[in-house]
């Protein structure tokens, strides 16, 4: 089973998109996305606990990197998002540089006023960003060779984010399981310990915070192709709460958790907003409720505190 | 070659002197204990030597390298590794995972792609510190689920870990049973034979027992060093520990 079940997750998410309804197909599109954003955020929260509230700004930044050079230099959709993945690094450098030194709650302040400010900055700067109106965006074709693939047709964005999610995936898998992962996790446990063992504590912080960002980049890149869409609304400190409550929900220190997370409160967001203006009041509560239960969210649930150290799903 | 040497060393704190002007001189494979009342200065040296606080003055060498105000992690990569009074653990590590930290400080510290199994180097060797400090049975344990006594002697094989050339160990005794205090000063004698090791403590009997050479810190100043029997009839020394003005 443990050998099977990613492969029947895999061959089920591509099954999924064929059979979903078009609402649904889109909802699934968005929750793909934001996995990426979801499971990024973990490295900074879960696995080193840096409490970000900053990361709205790589969200922003990577989907407007990726939307303006499609809409003023006519760029392909894949070099727009490696534009906005780069912009993700480079906002995450300058921002970490002076954020990581920090300890616990002058790292949250620190990085909630980048947020600000870059919110601020991106409503004010309507000739670059549209402001709240947003900049909208037609999108160029894919071409593989011959093979051109269509981000209009119905199932073009679908695979085009699941590609991405599953490349991400493996990326961020592959760095929690090695020697710096298990450092990440070291420093997450006792930062102080870390730094008596010999490892420099601030660079590892970096480390992590540039994956981090770097990846949220992708994602806010992500959901904009998907939109065809940025909105200055992206820098705002909603997008830099929102993956912290994917985290809890989910599972923090884990990869999967907090897809988990982002799926159970898109599906909430989805069908109870629908009959209730005030929804988030009960997805207060059931976070509560969760966390009441278990201390380390859904996947922490299923895990249960057996004797894996650090464990990283 | 592991010699320590520590120079007229003083700490401040405000008006408060905790150390001053201290001079420590550890030659190499030595059993160095240091004792002292409540307050006399132990840990704060330790501080110092291990880089997490700098000195008001003086000068601290390794090997005659001077690491005065080198950051904890660059004096550990240097070989000076030490374990803390109150445990400093990776509560949700297993032992061996604790261990293994410690290994790979000098091993794939940036290594971003391969996975932790197929290290076999650092396998092997937190293999051997599990056997050596005796937690081989409670390899997969997490660390917060350790007795006091287990976390204690895992703190050790943490320092242990990081193959120091001098180890610092400050009250590795301290608030374990009888039975596991014996234990845990086996391991610290058998490890003496291959390094150095400073060993704070609050029983002087302890001290007494098992060090090559004993320093006795009184409000911050050395007030006697020597063997264990020139220690024990050192008046100054009874005064101190006897409680008379």
């Amino acid at each position: 089973m443990k050998r099977g079940f990613p492969f029947l997750l895999v061959i089920s998410l591509l099954v999924l998109g064929l059979i979903l309804p078009r609402g649904a197909r889109s909802l699934m599109v968005q929750m793909m996305a934001f996995s990426i954003f979801a499971m990024a955020y973990d490295i900074s929260l879960g696995f080193t606990n840096q409490c970000s509230l900053g990361h709205s700004v790589f969200f922003g930044a990577g989907a407007y990197g990726t939307i303006l050079p499609m809409l003023h230099w006519h760029f392909g959709v894949l070099p727009s998002v490696f534009i906005g993945f780069l912009l993700g690094l480079v906002l995450a450098f300058l921002t970490g540089l002076i954020s990581v030194r920090l300890s616990e709650a002058y790292f949250v302040i620190v990085t909630a006023i980048f947020s600000a400010i870059f919110h601020l900055l991106a409503m004010d700067m309507t000739w670059l960003t549209g402001g709240d109106d947003g900049l909208s965006v037609t999108l160029p074709k894919i071409g593989f060779g011959p093979l051109k693939l269509s981000l209009y047709h119905p199932l073009g964005t679908y695979y085009f984010v699941l590609a991405f999610l599953l490349a991400g995936y493996l990326a961020l898998r592959t760095i929690v399981g090695s020697p710096l992962g298990m450092i990440f996790v070291a420093i997450r446990e006792n930062e102080k310990r870390t730094a008596f063992l010999g490892y420099n504590v601030r660079t590892y912080k970096l480390i992590a915070f540039l994956i981090s960002g770097t990846f949220t980049a992708l994602s806010g890149g992500l959901y904009a192709v998907s939109l065809r869409y940025a909105t200055a609304d992206f820098f705002s400190l909603y997008w830099s709460i929102i993956p912290i409550v994917w985290c809890l929900v989910g599972g923090l220190g884990t990869l999967i958790g907090p897809c988990i997370g982002v799926a159970l409160m898109s599906l909430f967001q989805y069908y109870v907003s629908a009959w209730w203006t005030y929804y988030l009041v009960i997805f207060g509560v059931l976070i509560l409720l969760i966390l009441r239960v278990s201390r380390r969210g859904i996947l922490g649930y299923f895990i249960g505190r057996g004797a894996r150290g650090g464990w990283r799903l | 070659m592991a010699t320590l040497k520590v120079r007229e060393v003083t700490k401040r704190f405000g008006g408060l002197v905790a150390l001053d002007r201290v001079n420590l001189s550890v030659e190499e494979r030595e059993l160095r204990g240091i004792i002292g009342p409540n307050g006399a200065g132990k840990t704060t040296l330790f501080n110092l030597i291990t880089g997490e606080f700098k000195p008001t003055g003086g000068k601290i060498f390794l090997d005659d390298e001077d690491i005065t105000g080198l950051p904890p992690h660059l004096i550990c990569q240097r070989g000076l590794s030490r374990t803390f009074q109150l445990t400093s653990i990776f509560p949700e590590l297993t032992v061996y995972e604790s261990i293994w930290v410690g290994i790979n400080s000098k091993r794939h510290r940036w290594n971003p792609f391969t996975k932790v199994k197929n290290l076999t180097d650092v396998a092997e060797r937190a293999e051997k510190i599990c056997h050596l400090i005796g937690l081989q049975e409670k390899r997969d344990e997490l660390a917060v689920n350790l007795s006091y006594g287990d976390q204690k002697i895992l703190e050790i094989g943490m320092a242990l870990s990081t193959e120091p050339s001098i180890l610092l160990l400050d009250e590795p005794t301290q608030g374990v049973s009888p039975k596991e205090a014996e234990e845990i000063i086996g391991v610290i004698q058998r490890l003496a034979k291959d390094i150095t090791v400073i060993l704070i403590e609050h029983s002087v009997d302890v001290v007494l027992q098992v060090c090559h050479k004993v320093t006795v810190l009184h409000e911050g100043r050395v007030i006697a060093e020597g063997d264990p029997a020139e220690i024990s009839k050192n008046e100054e020394v009874q005064r101190v520990y006897l409680g008379e003005a």
